[in-house]
């Protein structure tokens, strides 16, 4: 079975205190959609934190696009950083740089242009509703307008994992949803997306997977053990998102027909040509 | 990429004062050199013959003998017998004008002045006197051209061990101050790692920032020094004549810079925002490697 990521008998303990997370196993699939659940201090934002290599496990094999990561080189973290989208709990917004810019950043990492992404990712500030907001800096936004920002830049490099840590914290039930349709749309566009929430209520909106942490253990519910690739959710199932974009990755294959093909590749900029009214954001805007 | 907090300001007023201290440094170094080079090669271009009186030797025949032998010389230009009169001249202070030299063994003395020292085979020359005249010495001032050197050199190590001094000062206060920035742009920081960036891009963040920094720094350090030397020249200017101007003067000949100080002072500046930058990337790098 292709994965994006794998973990076995994964095990962490910061210095000699206890052991955090015990012998975790579980395996993500490519194009999957699920939930990271447990009570507060369970070890969800330990275990994101090693979905994006800010932590080493103490123990286990963590295995992501195919390679070992335990042992990879400290040089080599950015190139698998790169692959992945990250949203933070408390967002980590530059308050230096606008929103456009804030946005923009992981692209500007990457030395590209700014003649490059500009398009990108006025396209994407778009898409996510902040297209208004673009020149603002982070401090005068609202909560859930800095989620929307946080959750664009992690966006913008169309990755193929996005890790999102309580997406939906801060924010009020519709805006939630709004945010869980932008999860699945994205999803639904190929990436892998780990939703990391204690809010059940959001949980039940989608048919997915649970991987739930309790006392350091994983359990995965709704599976054998072994969490599975979600079912991509049909455009039915989401409101607002009616139309499935032409040849979109999710829909070329299984979760494991194409594991090198990257997904999303369409660029953001190519999106500005849908007719309006078709995107999650516009419709519940 | 980080924010305009990094402690700018202040890392640019160290930034420079330093500057400013080397620029003077610098300066002092090129005024004393120059002043040296002025006294070593006056020095070098005259020397003295002197004959000793000895029974039975005739004085006036051994001096124009002495005058004959150095003026064949190469890279002599002149030789002058000191006349009686003139070396009465030159004893007056210490003997009184009413004195009769010819009760005296007093020594008579050739100048010998040298259009080119290099050309000038000093040893031959003293040999040839003395084989030809007798009672004759050569004193080519070499012993006392030596100590000036060695005394500008002196102060030339002296000027550069401070200016050493300087730099290396510069680049601790770089280093605290980059670290510095370093922690409070911790979160920015780590934002950057987590959307991939990687450590050489950090690094030339900051280094550019501190470039900037530094530039302007030194910039600002260099035009005071430059200044100075504008000013230190107008005062010498204004008071010539006076007996401190004039004991500056011989000692330190015009004591300005010249435009060779003055671009040495650009120099620096160049210099100081080089390593300033780099001093910061290095400091990054080495930090960031830490957190591994």
């Amino acid at each position: 079975m292709v994965r994006v990521i794998r973990f076995e008998n994964v095990g962490l303990r910061y210095g000699m205190g206890p052991e955090i997370l015990k012998d975790v196993s579980f395996n993500l699939a490519p194009r999957s959609f699920q939930f990271l659940t447990g009570p507060s201090g369970a070890g969800k934002t330990t275990l994101i934190r090693l979905l994006f290599l800010s932590l080493r496990p103490t123990r286990g094999i963590v295995t992501m696009f195919g390679r070992d990561v335990t042992t990879l080189p400290r040089r080599e973290v950015p190139l698998f950083r790169r692959r992945i989208g990250v949203v933070f709990q408390d967002f980590r917004l530059l308050d230096h740089l606008t929103t456009y810019e804030n946005v923009a950043l992981p692209l500007r990492v990457l030395g590209r242009s700014e003649a490059d992404y500009r398009p990108d990712v006025v396209e994407l500030l778009r898409w996510v509703g902040l297209g208004e907001r673009m020149h603002a800096h982070p401090p005068v936004l609202s909560g859930g307008e800095k989620q929307r920002a946080a959750i664009a830049r992690a966006l913008i490099t169309q990755p193929e994992l996005l890790l999102a840590d309580e997406p939906t914290g801060n924010v009020d039930p519709p805006l939630a949803r709004r945010l869980l349709r932008l999860f699945l749309e994205l999803n639904r566009l190929g990436t892998s997306v780990v939703i990391a929430t204690h809010d059940f209520s959001l949980m039940d909106q989608v048919d997915a997977p649970r991987l739930v942490l309790a006392d350091g253990q994983l359990e995965v519910e709704r599976g054998d053990g072994r969490s599975r690739a979600a079912p991509v959710p049909t455009a039915s199932r989401i409101r607002g998102c009616r139309r499935v974009p032409r040849a979109a990755p999710a829909a070329a294959g299984g979760p494991g027909a194409a594991p090198a093909a990257r997904p999303g590749r369409r660029p953001w900029c190519r999106r500005a040509r849908c007719p309006a009214g078709r995107w999650p954001s516009s419709s519940a805007s | 990429m980080p924010p305009r907090s990094v402690s700018g300001r202040a890392l640019a007023f160290v930034v420079g004062i330093m500057t400013f201290l080397a620029c003077l440094t610098i300066g002092a170094v090129t005024v004393v050199a120059a002043a040296a080079a002025d006294w070593s090669s006056d020095v070098q271009r005259e020397m003295t013959i002197q004959i000793r009186p000895i029974d039975g030797l005739d004085m006036s025949a051994s001096l124009d003998r002495a005058v004959e032998i150095a003026e064949a010389t190469p890279g002599v230009s002149s030789a002058h017998a000191l006349t009686v009169d003139e070396t009465r001249g030159l004893v007056a202070p210490w003997l009184g004008t009413a004195l009769d030299l010819n009760d005296l063994p007093v020594p008579r003395l050739v100048a010998v002045s040298v259009s080119d020292p290099q050309a000038v085979d000093v040893a031959a020359l003293a040999a040839r006197l003395q084989e030809g005249v007798r009672g004759a010495s050569l004193d080519d001032h070499s012993t006392w051209s030596a100590r000036l050197t060695a005394m500008a050199e002196t102060l030339v190590i002296v000027g550069l061990t401070v200016f050493v001094l300087v730099m290396v000062a510069l680049v601790l206060s770089v280093v605290f101050a980059t670290r510095a920035a370093i922690a409070s742009n911790q979160a920015v920081i780590e934002v950057l790692h987590f959307v991939g960036a990687e450590n050489g891009y950090i690094a030339r963040e900051f280094e550019r920032r501190f470039l900037v920094l530094g530039f302007r720094g030194g910039l600002m350090g260099g035009a005071l020094a430059g200044l100075t030397f504008v000013a230190v020249d107008l005062v010498i200017r204004s008071v010539r004549g006076s007996a401190e101007a004039d004991e500056i003067i011989a000692l330190f000949g015009s004591a300005t810079v010249g435009l060779h100080g003055y671009l040495a002072a650009f120099a620096v500046v160049v210099f100081v925002s080089a390593i300033t930058a780099v001093t910061s990337r290095l400091a990054v790098h080495a930090h960031l490697r830490s957190l591994e």
